[in-house]
């Protein structure tokens, strides 16, 4: 019997995930390439050998429902190599102030946005945060540039409503803020 | 910011005085920093001990960890920053930190502004009477604090009790024979040919100020007026101070360089021979700049570009030096992550991360070199080192970066093999490798000719070449042994 090369055995076509919180637990199925768009799982996958790579993959800090959402973006998104790209190029300038390449790309269009449009708040959290722990960036970068969209233009207090935030300065504090816009102003 | 002396008094909840905020990482002699955080922040751990933690205000936000928070805030501009930091303390106090603001002032430069102390001061232009205080009691968070415990730690502590097997040799001078025989491969330091220098003794953060006050330099990502810097220079907070690092000094002071120049300000000692990127004229890359920078600036761990060598000379203030040479074979220095060709470093993101973390365990490290360059002494840095360098106190500097004879080969290994990792050459050179071997070969066809002898060597010697290190199968360097395609006979144990 000779010894197992695993370089060149053929690479498992479909990958079996399992989310390990909340109610749902049922296994997820989906295809290779679209799990490829996780680093965090091309990672696991990575380290696996054959006789591994049936198994179900953990996936922690993550509930049935939002991993399927996260599936249906990564779906649409399957082979379009930007969304592979891992980010890792930076901006560069030798300041090395952001842990992450600071995207200033186009906006959030099109099916992107529909599908961004058509989640409540708590939901888009969620996402933001999946996507974190799988390492998803394009994902992630547009979660949170929906985010950035809907603070802009808005004041302290609508931005409150819209998030849950409660108001814990005293009437010094707030004060204190509205003197400092006014200086600021021009900015 | 230095680290007061005395505790602070600010009452918590239950009226208690402040006590000493220890970090909380697991440092076990991590040494404390006794003033606060100047909205009353506190490291992560100190959370398990609180009654409340602040963060819990933040609504949706409050499920977002806080380095994706912070990651968040980097998409925001002024006014969305302004108008999330009015919601609630919390979100104040990650609104406010000055990373956040120093990458918008550096993406969009105001035009006329004064430097206010902190780079949120300075891109609102806004004086520190007119900026909001307010404390957030009960914020607990290390992606707020650590970097302001890492800005106010003191570091020159590391560059004390050098270990004698690592300490950087001292001379007073060498000559040119006794570098090419005995210290192209070294790390040294040489304490007389700068004091011979006219601007040493000389040149002065006042002196340059005087003459050279509106002249713009460049720091980092930014071109500033030497009183702008200066005024950085002398009041800011950050973990990484903006380090002047510029290319273009000789010009732009109207200096001469070179002994025989009537009104010469420098000239690079003689020991270290001829450059022979000079064979390249105009089209050389980048070689000298001068480097200006606060105490707690510097550089963390890199090579110098196109596998140079280089020469560093202070002419006021003094740098720690941290250095390992570096090979196929040897791993990189603790804490330095190489990508996989080796052109990328990764390393802690300031050199007080980097100190707080790795600085004992680098010193242990076989092959650690450390020394303090004063003023007037120059240090000399063979091609190929990796080298950490800490400014101890306010600095002025000249740096230059050449060629020796030695080094040649190892020169042209790298313009031939690594063109994409080539640096500081004018868009208009094209094949780098080509033209050094062209320009040399009609201006020092001997040396050259040894150079190339050297390189095929190397190249034969099988050592780890980068082309034997592109064909060798991974496994092999790990394991020690390589997997067969179906060999019947081995019996090798699999990992």
């Amino acid at each position: 019997m000779t010894t197992p090369t695993p370089s060149l055995s053929a690479p498992i076509s479909t990958i079996t995930l399992s989310p390990q919180e909340g109610e749902e637990r049922g296994d997820i199925t989906i295809d290779r390439d679209v799990a490829n768009l996780s680093i965090t799982i091309r990672n696991s996958l990575s380290f696996e050998d054959e006789s591994e790579q049936n198994q179900a993959i953990p996936i922690f800090n993550v509930t049935g429902p939002v991993l399927k959402k996260i599936i249906e973006w990564c779906e649409h998104h399957r082979g379009d190599p930007a969304v592979y790209d891992d980010g890792s190029k930076d901006a560069g300038d030798g300041n090395g102030t952001a842990m992450w390449a600071k995207s200033k790309g186009a906006d959030v269009l099109g099916w992107d946005k529909k599908y961004m449009d058509g989640m409540d708040r708590e939901t888009l959290f969620d996402v933001i945060m999946a996507a974190n722990y799988l390492d998803i960036k394009a994902l992630l970068d547009i979660g949170c540039k929906t985010v950035a969209n809907m603070i802009k233009g808005k004041s302290p207090g609508e931005i409150r409503t819209m998030f849950g935030i409660e108001n814990d300065f005293s009437a010094e504090d707030i004060e204190q803020i509205r003197k400092e816009n006014e200086w600021a102003e021009d900015r | 910011m230095a680290p007061g002396i005395l505790l602070s008094t600010v009452e918590e909840d239950d009226s208690r005085p402040l006590k000493r905020t220890k970090l909380s990482t697991g440092d076990s002699d991590a040494v404390e920093v006794a003033s606060p955080h100047p909205l009353g922040v506190k490291p992560l751990g100190n959370a398990y001990t609180a009654s409340s933690n602040s963060k819990a205000n933040t609504g949706l936000f409050s499920r977002l960890p806080d380095e994706l928070l912070a990651h968040f805030l980097e998409l925001l501009n002024t006014e969305a920053l302004r108008g999330l930091g009015s919601s609630c303390k919390a979100l104040f106090a990650f609104t406010r930190a000055d990373d956040l603001w120093r990458a918008l002032f550096i993406e969009s430069p105001p035009k006329d502004f004064k430097w206010l102390g902190t780079w949120r001061r300075t891109y609102l232009q806004l004086s520190s009477d007119h900026e909001a205080r307010i404390i957030c009691k009960n914020l607990f968070s290390d992606v707020l604090y650590r970097p302001f415990y890492c800005a106010n730690t003191p570091l020159n502590i590391y560059a004390s009790n050098i270990p004698s097997q690592n300490k950087i040799p001292r001379l007073p001078n060498m000559t040119s024979e006794e570098f090419s025989d005995q210290w192209s491969y070294q790390p040294f330091i040489l304490t007389s040919p700068v004091k011979e220098w006219p601007i040493y003794s000389k040149w002065t953060t006042e002196s340059l100020l005087r003459d050279y006050c509106n002249i713009p330099f460049r720091a980092e990502a930014v071109d500033w007026p030497l009183k702008t810097y200066t005024t950085y220079m002398y009041n800011n907070q950050d973990e990484s101070p903006l380090y002047l690092f510029d290319r273009n000094f000789v010009s732009k002071m109207n200096l001469e360089v070179g002994k025989d120049n009537a009104g010469a300000a420098y000239w690079p000692a003689e020991c270290f021979g001829e450059d022979l990127f000079s064979v390249l004229g105009d089209q050389r890359p980048d070689s000298s700049w001068l480097i200006m920078g606060p105490a707690r600036s510097g550089s963390t761990f890199h090579k110098d570009p196109n596998a140079t060598s280089a020469w560093n000379a202070p002419l006021t203030g003094s740098k720690y030096w941290l250095m390992f040479p570096s090979s196929a074979s040897l791993p990189p220095p603790p804490g330095v992550i190489l990508s996989e060709d080796g052109s990328e470093i990764t390393s802690p993101l300031s050199i007080a991360e980097y100190m707080l973390s790795f600085h004992e365990l680098a010193r242990a490290t076989p092959g650690c070199k450390e020394g303090i360059c004063y003023a007037g002494e120059v240090l000399h840095v063979p091609s190929g080192w990796f080298h950490l360098v800490l400014n101890l106190e306010e600095s002025i500097a000249l740096t230059q970066n050449f060629v020796p004879r030695k080094k040649l080969s190892e020169v042209l290994r790298f313009l031939r093999d690594c063109p994409d990792q080539i640096s500081g050459f004018k868009d208009d050179v094209k094949d780098p490798y080509g033209l050094f071997v062209e320009r040399l070969g009609r201006s020092h066809p001997e040396v050259l000719e040894e150079g190339l002898k050297e390189l095929e060597r190397k190249d034969k010697q099988g050592g780890r070449g980068k082309w034997e290190e592109l064909t060798k199968p991974k496994e092999e360097e790990e394991h020690g042994f390589s997997f067969g395609f179906g060999d019947d006979d081995d019996n090798a144990d699999i990992p």
